[in-house]
C-alpha cells in the first residue's frame, strides 16, 4: 500500500496502471475515488489499473458516452463503477438517480471530471481518494493522490 | 409487422419493418437542443424522448399506412446507452406490447448496428466482417450469422472513434457535434502536415484513440494560440487522417486474419468522407448502408429483433435496461 | 367509471383499479378495489422499471376482466424523481394508446392531500425532493383538495423556505373565526422535514401512518373528475435541467 499524500511520476501507461493498483489497496466497498486531469492524462488508464486490481476482468473503456459503466468485480464488491462527468455542466439539476446505479455499499466508484458534482458525490459515499494527473511532456505524467 | 423503438442517446426513433425486413417507416426525431451545450445532456435527452415519443409513434404508423392492429412483435433498445433515456423507449415498448399481449424483443444496440445490414432492399447475408464506429462504440466483429452474439474481434480500449472526433473538435475550438465540423475544416487542410499517432505498434485488433487525443493537445500547445489558429485546417486534416488510419490498420489486419471478402460498416462515423475514401481502396466489397441507417435509428432495432429471441407475454414485464453489456453476477 | 391508476413519483410503485362513482366521487360503487404497492428495500433504489407493468398485470388479472374492466387510465405526473416520472408516464401513454383508452394526468401532491380531505383543515402535501429539498403544495381549510387548485401551488423548497411557507399556512388557519385545527402535513417529505413543519405549527402524523404514502386509489378519484385533454400528459418536474438554466 502506498502512503498518502502520494506524489509520483509515471513514464508509461503500464506504470500508471501499477500506481493505480497500489493506491487501490486502501479502498473499501462504498468508497468513491475522484480523478482529475486534462484530456489525455490517463484517467481511464488509471481506472483500468485500479479496476483490474479489484478483480475486474472485463475491458475498461471510456464511459463518456453513457456517463457511467459498471464492471463485475471480486467479492466483497459487486461492482467497480466508472463514471465520467465530462459532458455535464453540473449535477445540480440532473436527475438525482443519474448516478444511482454507480454508487452503493458494494461498489467502488471512480469518477472522472468530478468538479461539476462534488457535493452530490459526497452524499453518495466516502470520498476516499482524490487523484490528480498532469502532463509532464511525452508519456510522462505526474500522479498525485490525497 | 415489427414495431421498434430506440431511445439510447439523443434521437427519438420509431420504425415499422415487415417480417421480411422491408422498412415501412423509419422516423427519427433528432433533438437539436444539445448542440449548444457541447454534448448530449442526459436529463434533457430523457425529457425530450418523453415529449417526442407519442408523435413519433403516430407518425411511424401513419407513414407505414398501418395501425397497431398490424403489429405482431414489439422491440425496443435495452442498452447500452444512457439509462434514463433508454428507460423512456423501453418502458413504452413493453407497455405497447403488454396492452395487446404481443411478444416483445429486448434488443442490444450493437446488434442493431450490425443488423442494419440485414434490411431490404440492400440485404447483406453473413458471413462478413463488420466495423461499427460511432460516438459510443468502436468495434470489429466477425459476423457469421444474424444473431445477437457475433464474434467480437476487437474494440476500443479507451475512447470511441466518434468521441475522438468530438474531443478533437473541442481542442480545436469547433462546435458540437464536432465530427462534421472537423471534417469540413479538414477539407482545406494538409493531412500529412502533422504525423499524429495511430497506435500502429499495438498488436491485435483493438483500437486506441487516447494517445492521439493527447498528441493533438500537445501540438496545439506547442504551436501556440496564433499559430494553432492559423494551421487549424492542417491540424484537423492530420487528426482526421490519424483516426481513419487507426481504424483502417485494424480493418486490414482483420480482413487478412479472417479472409473475409466483404466488409459492412455502420455507426455515425461511417458518414465520414475520408473514411469512405479509404475503405473504397481496400479491394474488398464494402457495404455501407444509407446514412440514415448508419446513425441511430429504430429500423435497425426492428431488423435485429427478427433475429433475437422474443419473450412472449407476460414474460417480459419485469425486464430492465442496462447502460453497458454488464450483467449482475 | 373504472379507473386504472399508477404512480411512480416516489420510491413506491403504486397501482390501483377502482370503480368510482362520478356523482358522489368519494364513494365507490360496484367496487373493484384492487391495490398493489411495491416498496423498495431500505436504501435500495426504486424498482419501477421492473415492477410497474407486472403490478398492472396482476391487478388486471385479479379483476377477472382484463382491459375490458378499464374505462380510463390515470398516471401521477409528480412532482417526484425524474426517472420515476418518465417510466410511469411513458408506460401510461403507451398503454392508453395501445389499449385505446383515455389518459388523465394526476398531481401526485393533490392525490396525497386527499388523505386529509375530510379533516376540514389546511393540508400540506410534502414530498422528499432529494438533495435536501422538498416538493410542496398547500390547500387552505376552506378548499377541497379533490376539486380545488392549491392556494400554495406546487413548488420546490429548501427546508428553511418550507418552514416559512408552513408558518404562513398555520397563521392563516389560526386567524380564521372560528379558528381551525392546526394544519396537517402528509407525505414522505413531511416525515423527512418533521422538525421544520412542527416548528411552524403544523402537525405531522406518525411516520408509519399510511397517509404519508402515495395512494393510487386517490389517483382514481381525481382521474374520474378530470377532463381528458388532447395534449399529451407531461411530468411536473418543477426543476429545470441545469444546462437549460445556464444557457439562458
Amino acid at each position: 500500500m502506498l502512503d498518502l499524500p502520494f506524489n509520483g511520476t509515471s513514464s508509461s501507461a503500464a506504470q500508471t496502471e501499477r500506481f493505480a493498483a497500489a493506491l487501490s489497496a486502501r479502498l473499501e466497498p462504498g468508497d468513491i475515488v475522484l480523478i482529475s486531469g486534462e484530456l489525455g492524462t490517463g484517467k481511464t488508464t488509471f481506472v483500468r489499473g485500479a479496476a483490474r486490481s479489484l478483480g475486474v476482468s472485463d475491458q475498461v473503456t471510456s464511459p463518456t458516452f453513457t456517463i457511467g459503466q459498471r464492471y463485475a468485480a471480486a467479492p466483497p464488491l459487486d461492482y467497480v463503477a466508472h463514471v465520467d462527468l465530462y459532458r455535464l455542466q453540473s449535477l445540480e439539476h440532473e436527475d438525482p438517480d443519474l448516478l444511482a446505479d454507480y454508487a452503493g455499499p458494494a461498489i467502488i466508484t471512480f469518477v472522472e471530471w468530478p468538479a461539476v458534482g462534488l457535493e452530490r458525490l459526497e452524499s453518495l459515499g466516502r470520498i476516499a481518494l482524490h487523484v490528480t494527473l498532469a502532463h509532464r511532456g511525452g508519456d510522462e505524467r505526474r500522479i498525485e493522490a490525497a | 409487422m415489427i414495431l421498434a423503438i430506440e431511445t439510447s442517446c439523443d434521437d427519438t426513433c420509431v420504425a415499422l419493418v415487415t417480417a421480411r425486413g422491408e422498412i415501412r417507416s423509419n422516423v427519427i426525431s433528432s433533438q437539436r437542443v444539445h448542440d449548444r451545450f457541447g454534448g448530449v445532456v442526459p436529463e434533457i435527452a430523457s425529457r425530450q424522448h418523453l415529449s417526442l415519443l407519442p408523435a413519433a409513434l403516430s407518425e411511424a404508423l401513419e407513414l407505414a399506412g398501418a395501425t397497431l392492429d398490424d403489429v405482431t412483435l414489439v422491440a425496443a433498445t435495452r442498452g447500452p446507452g444512457l439509462v434514463a433515456a433508454l428507460l423512456v423507449g423501453f418502458s413504452a415498448g413493453k407497455a405497447v406490447a403488454a396492452a395487446r399481449e404481443l411478444p416483445f424483443a429486448a434488443v442490444d444496440h450493437l446488434h442493431g448496428h450490425l443488423a442494419a445490414s440485414f434490411l431490404e432492399p440492400a440485404r447483406l447475408e453473413p458471413p462478413f466482417l463488420a466495423l461499427v464506429a460511432s460516438g459510443g462504440h468502436t468495434l470489429l466483429a466477425d459476423v457469421r450469422d444474424h444473431g445477437p452474439a457475433p464474434r467480437l474481434l476487437g474494440q476500443t480500449l479507451d475512447d470511441a472513434a466518434g468521441e475522438a472526433f468530438d474531443k478533437g473538435a473541442r481542442l480545436l475550438g469547433l462546435g458540437y457535434p464536432g465530427g462534421a465540423a472537423l471534417e469540413r475544416l479538414a477539407v482545406e487542410g494538409d493531412p500529412e502536415a502533422f504525423p499524429f499517432p495511430t497506435a500502429a505498434r499495438m498488436r491485435g485488433l483493438d483500437f486506441s484513440f487516447a494517445g492521439l487525443k493527447t498528441a493533438l493537445l500537445y501540438k496545439v500547445r506547442e504551436l501556440g494560440e496564433t499559430e494553432a489558429e492559423r494551421r487549424r485546417a492542417d491540424l484537423a486534416a492530420s487528426y482526421q487522417r490519424a483516426i481513419v488510419e487507426t481504424l483502417m490498420i485494424r480493418v486490414r489486419r482483420a480482413l487478412e486474419q479472417t479472409g473475409a471478402t466483404r466488409l459492412a460498416v455502420g455507426g455515425g462515423v461511417a458518414a465520414n468522407g475520408a473514411l469512405r475514401a479509404a475503405l473504397a481502396g481496400l479491394g474488398v466489397a464494402v457495404e455501407i448502408p444509407p446514412a440514415v441507417l448508419c446513425t441511430d435509428n429504430a429500423a435497425m432495432i426492428a431488423s435485429a429483433a427478427r433475429y433475437s429471441t422474443a419473450s412472449s407475454f407476460p414474460d417480459y414485464l419485469e425486464l430492465d435496461v442496462y447502460s453497458t453489456g454488464e450483467r449482475p453476477r | 367509471m373504472r379507473v386504472l391508476a399508477l404512480d411512480t413519483a416516489t420510491a413506491l410503485t403504486a397501482v390501483a383499479l377502482q370503480d368510482v362513482d362520478e356523482e358522489a366521487n368519494a364513494c365507490l360503487r360496484d367496487v373493484v378495489d384492487l391495490v398493489a404497492v411495491d416498496e423498495p428495500a431500505l436504501g435500495a433504489r426504486p424498482n419501477h422499471a421492473r415492477r410497474l407493468l407486472a403490478l398492472i398485470h396482476e391487478v388486471l388479472e385479479l379483476s377477472g376482466a382484463g382491459w375490458a374492466a378499464v374505462d380510463r387510465i390515470a398516471v401521477g405526473v409528480g412532482p417526484g424523481t425524474f426517472t420515476g416520472l418518465r417510466i410511469g408516464i411513458a408506460t401510461a401513454q403507451a398503454l392508453a394508446t395501445s389499449a385505446g383508452l383515455p389518459l388523465a394526468g394526476v398531481s401526485t401532491l393533490q392525490s396525497l392531500a386527499l388523505g386529509a380531505a375530510h379533516d376540514r383543515r389546511a393540508v400540506l402535501a410534502v414530498l422528499d425532493a432529494r438533495r435536501g429539498e422538498a416538493f410542496m403544495a398547500g390547500w387552505s381549510p376552506e378548499q377541497d383538495p379533490l376539486l380545488d387548485e392549491p392556494e400554495w401551488p406546487p413548488q420546490v423548497l429548501s427546508p428553511e423556505s418550507l418552514q416559512r411557507v408552513a408558518a404562513q399556512v398555520a397563521t392563516q388557519a389560526a386567524s380564521q373565526v372560528p379558528a381551525r385545527a392546526v394544519p396537517l402535513a402528509l407525505g414522505d417529505g413531511a416525515v423527512r422535514f418533521r422538525r421544520q413543519l412542527e416548528a411552524a405549527g403544523v402537525q405531522v402524523p406518525p411516520e408509519d401512518s399510511s397517509r404519508h404514502r402515495v395512494s393510487a386509489r386517490s389517483h382514481c378519484r381525481l382521474a374520474a373528475l378530470a377532463r381528458i385533454s388532447a395534449v399529451p400528459v407531461e411530468p411536473e418536474y418543477l426543476r429545470a435541467p441545469d444546462a437549460e438554466r445556464t444557457s439562458r
